[in-house]
């Protein structure tokens, strides 16, 4: 009997295993869920702050950055010449294929900032404890930034998905590619959906009513509908938000950040408490090795020449040019890195590789490595130009010349006299906005390619690279070219993806 | 009647220092017996317990079976060895007593370690491969991991990428999960983990293949069991022994790089083609022309040292062990030093109560190499291993430079490419200190002679230290650190398991029944805290409290759990007929409510025919064929990965406005629901004996279907998640067979054996949503496999070339590669649509060879013994990924002897750096035949005679020589055809291994 009940009573302590049901329910005690997630105010703030952070890159990293998303759109622009650095070749000379890591990269973070805006348009309506006028200007937020991202995959990729939810089934995870004109309606719709939404005021850095108002003008502008454009952007004036700065090179300096010249730029930040590291490479990319830097690329020799010719009226380059480069000229200096001073170019002539240099964003205030400069996406400069180019595409040239000379004027150029319809087009798109706006992120690639399409007066791309003496120019083959191929990445995946023409 | 007591207690400590306490308590007269224990065909027995009866007073006979006793008059001693029939002989008068030993039939047979338990060997009907503990510890080194490599049919081993002390990768069976695909490893029935043991002190390691075999461990037990048992007391007097041995290493080989001129040849040739302008260090005079393999690798030292005590009595039994390794790496400042201690002890309490204990500590510092990627202070993105980093630096910058504050070489130009490979690995510190406690106590209650109960509580707690820091350097660009640089970070790992088990044994005329019930609950904890400063103000700081820069804090905390019960019947009718069934039902944190539990059941069936009266084949003397089925289960995913989590404060999430950072959040994914992964294996097995079992083969064919595989779905970039979901995606099939095969002779002065396995594996994926390309050789670029339906596992998936374009008229005659000139890769147009694009990727087979193989010679001539062991594939492939950044960054000399127009023989391309034909793209050109033979392992070993006749306190010695790694026939010509790719989508793509080293040691083993 002994044994027996011995038996029974371990059997019986094996239910035990059976029972405890608790001691497989673990919580999470790193990590929120999307159900104890989205409750106040706080949470509907760090869910927008995500969705601006893909703009640096879905992983956050500085090199995914600069030597992925950067590269892939400016190694290909007139405006720059690389170094022969490795980095890039493939795009540089027009050899690359599908499965490039830069373009992959560029595809990739700008989604996931999609994804991040849908999120925020999902969950911010249902918060119960927010402030209502928050809530608006989160929403709008969230609608500006799927419209921006949106728009740089299109002028891009040409050919991608529109996603305007959170993915739920296979369709959502393999989504088709939408036309641009849908992709182009969305972006209009999300536009407008933010300006409505969006307050007077915000944080620095982040978008307000008028930004989109801006962008609305460049979507515009970017479809040729000149009046549309012309309406946004006289908005956008008409406000009095902005004005172009003074100085030049307070754009770049990293001094003067938010300015109010700034309608968008991608935030950047020397601070390192807690782990941070917000900061990108520029200044090192730019700056020649005799000034410690390791120059990755350069202006191309057309840009330099085009900026030869953007003088004062005594004949000597404009504040503009030496905002922009550093090049053989007495008053020409650039500062060292890692706060290292400044150098005037003929104390190290003798030591640079080659005559000129980019210089903004090169400004290095603390003696750590890389900087944390914003890089503006649209300043008041570049609208202004936006706008003379619609009035002058609608037969406004003369109204269109008075902002160009604005722009010039703040730089001390010469002011240009009248001019045709014609002449101003090519003064603006191969003078006034190449020199105003040299290698300013995305700004020069999207302008090729949109006058390549232009209805008016289109310009084929290989046909403005040979022009402007670009390397590899022969190998860009128009059609095809103007655009990424879609990821292999993606294709990979998704078989309902269809492939760019040529690749 | 005061007790007669001899005590001697040896203690040795290293090779040198050796001493003996000896101290002996008179009480009456006493008497000494001396005599020989032989076979009953005459041959001598060592290792025979002498013990005189009802007291600890004992002896062990030496290699010749002799031994010497004193004991009390008229007393009794006892012969006891395992596998032998015990003899009890009064003395008498007598002074000499010779005696013979039978064999035990019953117990002769191996006893096999199974899961909570034991078994006979021929008992076995499912699938179960036994290591030879005496070959594997004839190898060098500390990692039983990678000792593994070809002991066993079934079992693969490869010491994964390669670094000093990096784990290896462990397969039973192949692949049959595209999610983890590592065996469970239970260390004396607690589960662990192989690092922390010495394997000096391995006693048995048994691997579980089949279903039947593992269901009892259930829940993990997919990817089999490695059962892994430590040594533990003998009854007798103390046992000392000490095992030592020296050695050194050198890489197995180098590779062909490029030297200063011939880097600057392909540099000129590869710029001029494209009309780009030279760097000028090209045609710079008196740049250094450093061999940056010379300057990395060097001849390391090793050492190992081991002492052994162990003995016992009636009431206790004891086996004591402490170790000490040490090795230096191949590469500059990398060195791997462990400490380990061990007491195993049991206690009979009672006739019917047994405590039994096992308490192992194990310190583990490893310097490890230097990683570029690794670090959050100079996140560089190289993408791609340090041991590429130093292929790919250029001759043109000096290694050692004594006029810098660091003593270390910085390139004189940028354009050199920045970095000193050596410097950094000498002056950053990357090193790990971690404390590894295992310990269980058992209690076991004999409740009849027919049943028992025990219950086995066991605890691994790792305590883990990491510190990186770096000083101040400059190195060029990219390459320099301006401010010292500190980061610390401890975890803790605390993992508590609770068996329960009732075993019942019982045999009633030709029926004999054994039966186990049982539960287990377990836990792992794991928290972690570190701390980093970016500035430490000086450089001989080494403590966070002097930070003066940014600081920075983290830390994790996750806890797991599973719990299960089981059951194993086995039914044997007349030691012809065998059944067993096993059942394990599972719950684990891991999956969702009502997701959590699951149940593994096996049915395994075994047939002696050879004992059958109507077999009757002369030669055959076993043969008995196995049947088994059974599921299995795999949970081998990430916690919480069915939770939608929000990630927050990640430098990917945080927004900086204005100068402030402002802390972004959100999900990366999205909830899922996922549940087990389920596999199904099939075994047949036959186990034959020649001759009198001379001859001892086992056959084996599996097959294994695994569904609702667990993986990262594979989702397209559009859904903006960036990191992976983890969902139940595909079917699996893995099947092969694996053969082992033994041969002894045993007679005479010239003994020998030979064994050897062959394992042959198979998988082919049968359903997976979207095809996995992977094998990415840098970033998440040139990906070079495909894991897709109908294919296997990382299948290459490649261009596929078709030689080099002669002539412009052949480009123009192909058609396809309007970019290509003459000198470039013709590429095939596999689809025929006329195009060259993606869709001309085709499959070329995968990294898994026709067969693997490891063969094992000992043999022993009078005093001296020798074991070699050959170890080696058949049909495997890599893709070379060295060999192409190398090639990329113009460091590979075979590039001298790129195509021109006047040099048309050669397989290698023309050199032009804008690649117009993309010759580099992921082709096979870079795919080689990975087969290999290599000599693994020699060992020749004398034992002195009579030892004991010269030096009184030993019983034996033996010295011994051994290499490791001494050759290598392949056809592969990166640095070591056996590596492979941690990552499962990666396998087969040298991503820059670490090479294998070649190792010769000297040895002394003694015995007290």
């Amino acid at each position: 009997m002994k044994k027996l009940s011995v038996i029974i009573l371990m059997i019986s302590s094996l239910g035990f295993y059976v029972g405890c049901s608790d001691f497989l329910e673990p919580e999470n005690q790193e990590e929120l869920t999307t159900e104890s997630f989205w409750l106040n105010e706080e949470h509907a703030k760090q869910g927008i702050i995500a969705t601006y952070a893909p703009l640096q890159a879905f992983d956050g990293s500085k090199w995914t950055f600069f030597e992925e998303m950067y590269i892939s759109l400016h190694w290909k622009s007139d405006d720059i010449l690389p170094a022969n650095t490795g980095y890039g070749n493939g795009i540089k000379s027009f050899t690359n294929g599908t499965d490039d890591v830069t373009f992959t990269s560029f595809w990739r973070s700008h989604y996931t900032g999609i994804f991040h805006a849908n999120q925020v348009l999902t969950f911010v309506p249902g918060i119960e404890n927010i402030d209502e006028s928050v809530r608006d200007g989160i929403l709008g937020e969230a609608h500006f930034l799927r419209a921006y991202y949106h728009f740089a995959l299109l002028n891009v990729f040409k050919n991608i998905p529109l996603i305007t939810k959170l993915p739920e089934n296979d369709d959502d995870f393999k989504p088709t590619q939408a036309t641009p004109e849908a992709v182009w309606a969305q972006i209009q719709s999300d536009l407008e959906e933010a300006e409505r939404l969006l307050p007077d005021e915000n944080d620095p850095g982040r978008v307000i009513n008028t930004t989109a108002t801006a962008y609305l003008g460049k979507i515009f502008l970017f479809q040729e509908r000149f009046s549309d454009a012309i309406a946004k952007f006289e908005a956008v004036i008409a406000s009095n938000k902005y004005d172009l700065v003074a100085a030049y090179e307070d754009n770049f300096t990293g001094l003067n950040e938010n300015n109010e010249e700034s309608i968008f730029e991608i935030q950047w930040s020397q601070d390192r408490s807690n782990g941070n590291d917000e900061r990108h490479p520029f200044d090192f990319e730019v700056t020649p090795e005799a000034l410690g830097g390791w120059e990755l690329y350069y202006p191309s020799e057309w840009l330099v020449s085009e900026m030869m010719t953007d003088v004062t009226s005594d004949g000597d380059p404009s504040d503009r040019v030496f905002g922009s480069i550093f090049f053989d000229h007495p008053q020409s200096e650039m500062k060292r890195t890692r706060n290292g001073g400044m150098a005037s170019y003929d104390e190290v002539r003798d030591n640079l590789l080659n005559p000129t240099y980019f210089k903004k964003y090169a400004n290095d205030t603390d003696d750590g490595f890389y900087t944390g400069n914003n890089i503006s996406l649209m300043r008041y400069a570049d609208l202004l130009l936006m706008h003379a180019e619609a009035l002058n595409e609608n037969g406004r040239n003369s109204e269109a010349l008075d902002f160009v000379n604005q722009v010039r004027a703040r730089s001390n150029a010469e002011a240009l006299g009248a001019m045709s319809q014609a002449d101003l087009r090519q003064q603006i798109r191969h003078h006034e906005r190449p020199v105003e706006l040299s290698m300013e992120y995305t700004i020069r690639w999207f302008d090729l390619y949109r006058w390549s399409k232009s209805s008016t007066a289109p310009e084929p791309i290989s046909t403005v690279l040979t022009n402007h003496q670009q390397p590899f120019a022969e190998n860009f083959v128009d059609g095809k070219h103007e655009i990424f191929p879609i990821p292999f990445f993606d294709i990979s995946r998704n078989e309902n993806l269809e492939q760019n023409p040529g690749y | 009647m005061i007790q007669f007591i001899q005590t001697h207690l040896k203690i040795t400590l290293g090779l040198a220092l050796a001493f003996m306490l000896n101290f002996s308590i008179f009480g009456q007269e006493s008497q000494t017996v001396t005599g020989q224990v032989t076979t009953d065909t005459g041959d001598p027995i060592p290792g025979v317990n002498v013990v005189e009866e009802g007291t600890t007073n004992g002896s062990i006979t030496d290699a010749l079976g002799n031994y010497t006793i004193t004991v009390s008059p008229s007393a009794t001693l006892t012969f006891s060895f395992i596998g032998y029939l015990t003899e009890q002989v009064a003395i008498g008068s007598r002074s000499v007593i010779d005696i013979t030993l039978l064999a035990d039939i019953q117990q002769l047979q191996e006893v096999v370690v199974v899961g909570y338990g034991s078994q006979g060997k021929r008992d076995l009907t499912s699938s179960v491969a036994t290591v030879e503990v005496d070959n594997l510890k004839k190898l060098p080194g500390n990692n039983i991991g990678t000792m593994l490599q070809g002991q066993a049919a079934g079992l693969s081993a490869v010491s994964g990428q390669g670094t000093p002390g990096s784990p290896p990768i462990l397969r039973v069976r192949g692949l049959s999960t595209v999610s983890g695909n590592d065996p469970l490893v239970v260390v004396d029935g607690i589960p662990s983990s192989l690092l922390q043991v010495n394997p000096s002190d391995v006693e048995s390691i048994t691997v579980l293949k089949d279903a039947a075999a593992s269901t009892i461990y259930g829940s993990r037990a997919a990817n089999g069991v490695i059962l892994i048992t430590t040594r533990r007391g003998n009854k007798g007097a103390p046992q000392v022994s000490v095992n030592s041995y020296v050695g050194i290493s050198n890489v197995i080989k180098e590779l062909d790089l490029a030297n200063r001129d011939q880097v600057n040849q392909i540099i000129r040739t590869r710029l001029e083609a494209d009309g780009l302008e030279l760097p000028e260090f090209i045609s710079q005079s008196g740049l250094p022309d450093t061999d940056w393999q010379d300057e990395y690798f060097r001849t390391a030292f090793e050492q190992k040292h081991d002492i052994n005590i162990s003995g016992g009595s009636d009431a206790v039994l004891y086996n004591f062990s402490a170790g000490y390794f040490n090795q230096e790496g191949i590469g500059v400042d990398t060195e791997s030093e462990q400490y380990n201690f061990r007491m195993n002890t049991d206690f009979k309490i009672s006739d019917k109560v047994t405590v039994s204990q096992s308490l192992s500590y194990a310190r583990i510092n490893r310097d490890r190499m230097f990683n570029l990627n690794e670090s959050n202070f100079r996140d560089r993105n190289s993408g791609i291993s340090p041991i590429l980093d130093l292929l790919i630096s250029r001759p043109h910058k000096p290694a050692i430079d004594p006029s810098t504050p660091t003593g270390f070489g910085a390139p004189s130009d940028p354009q050199i490419g920045s970095g000193n490979v050596v410097g950094q690995q000498v002056l950053e510190t990357n090193r790990d200190e971690d404390d590894r406690i295992q310990g269980n106590l058992k209690l076991e209650y004999k409740i009849s002679d027919n049943l028992k109960i025990w219950t086995q509580i066991g605890a691994n707690i790792f305590n883990d230290y990491f510190i990186f820091h770096t000083p101040t350097y400059n190195f060029g660009p990219q390459a320099t650190v301006t401010m010292p640089v500190l980061s610390e970070t401890r975890g803790r790992t605390s993992e508590t398991v609770w068996n329960n088990v009732i075993d019942f044994n019982k045999t009633f005329g030709d029926h004999s029944i054994n039966a186990l019930v049982g539960g287990s609950m377990e836990k792992r904890i794991f928290q972690s805290t570190g701390g980093s400063n970016n500035d430490l103000g000086s450089d001989k700081l080494r403590a966070l409290s002097g930070g003066i820069g940014d600081a920075n804090s983290f830390g994790s905390n996750v806890e797991r759990t599973i719990q299960s019960v089981f059951a194993r019947v086995g039914y044997n009718f007349a030691d012809k007929y065998m059944v067993q069934l096993s059942l394990r039902a599972d719950g684990s944190s891991r999956f969702p409510s009502g997701n959590k539990t699951a149940t593994f059941g096996s049915v395994s069936l075994g047939w002696r025919l050879s004992d059958e009266s109507f077999f009757n084949v002369p030669f055959i003397s076993e043969l008995k064929p196995r049947f088994s089925y059974g599921t299995l289960g795999n949970q081998d995913i990430g916690d919480f990965a069915f939770l939608p989590t929000i990630t927050s404060n990640t430098s990917r999430l945080n927004y900086p406005s204005g100068e402030d950072v402002l802390v972004g959040s959100i999900s990366t994914s999205i909830p899922s629901d996922i549940r087990w992964e389920t596999t199904k294996t099939t075994n047949y097995g036959v186990d034959i004996g020649f001759l009198e079992d001379k001859i001892t083969m086992t056959f084996e064919y599996f097959n294994i279907d695994t569904e609702d595989i667990l993986t990262d779905a594979n989702i397209p970039a559009t859904s903006g998640f960036t990191s992976g979901v983890t969902e139940n995606a595909g079917i699996m099939n893995n099947k092969g067979w694996e053969l082992a095969v033994a041969y002894r002779k045993k007679t005479g002065e010239f003994q020998y054996s030979v064994s050897a396995n062959f394992t042959h594996t198979k998988n082919k994926v049968k359903k997976l949503g979207d095809p996995f390309i992977r094998g990415n050789v840098i970033f998440v670029n040139h990906p070079t496999t495909i894991t897709q339906e109908g294919g296997q596992i990382a299948d290459f998936f490649l261009f596929k070339t078709d030689g080099i374009f002669q002539s412009q008229a052949e480009v123009d005659a192909h058609g396809i590669q309007p970019e290509a000139s003459a000198g470039d890769l013709r590429f095939v147009d596999v689809n025929g649509d006329g195009e060259l694009n993606d869709d001309d990727r085709t499959l070329f087979g995968s990294n898994l060879p026709n067969v693997e193989f490891g063969l094992t010679f000992n043999a022993q001539y009078k005093n001296f013994d020798l074991n070699i062991f050959f170890q080696g594939n058949e049909g495997s492939k890599m893709y070379n990924g060295t060999r192409w950044i190398l090639y990329r960054d113009e460091s590979s000399a075979e590039l001298v002897n790129g195509w021109t127009p006047s040099n048309t023989n050669t397989g290698v391309f023309r050199q032009i750096d804008s690649d117009p034909n993309q010759n580099l793209r992921p082709s096979d050109y870079f795919l080689e035949d990975a087969s290999y033979v290599r000599l693994k392992n020699v060992q020749l070993g004398y034992t002195v005679p009579s030892i004991g006749d010269k030096v009184s306190i030993l019983s034996n010695a033996r010295i011994y020589i051994g290499g490791e790694n001494l050759a290598t026939i392949t056809g592969y010509s990166g640095f070591d055809p056996s590596l492979t790719n941690f990552e499962l989508f990666g396998r087969g793509v040298d991503r820059g291994f670490f090479p294998s080293a070649k190792r010769y040691v000297v040895g002394l083993q003694l015995a007290f």
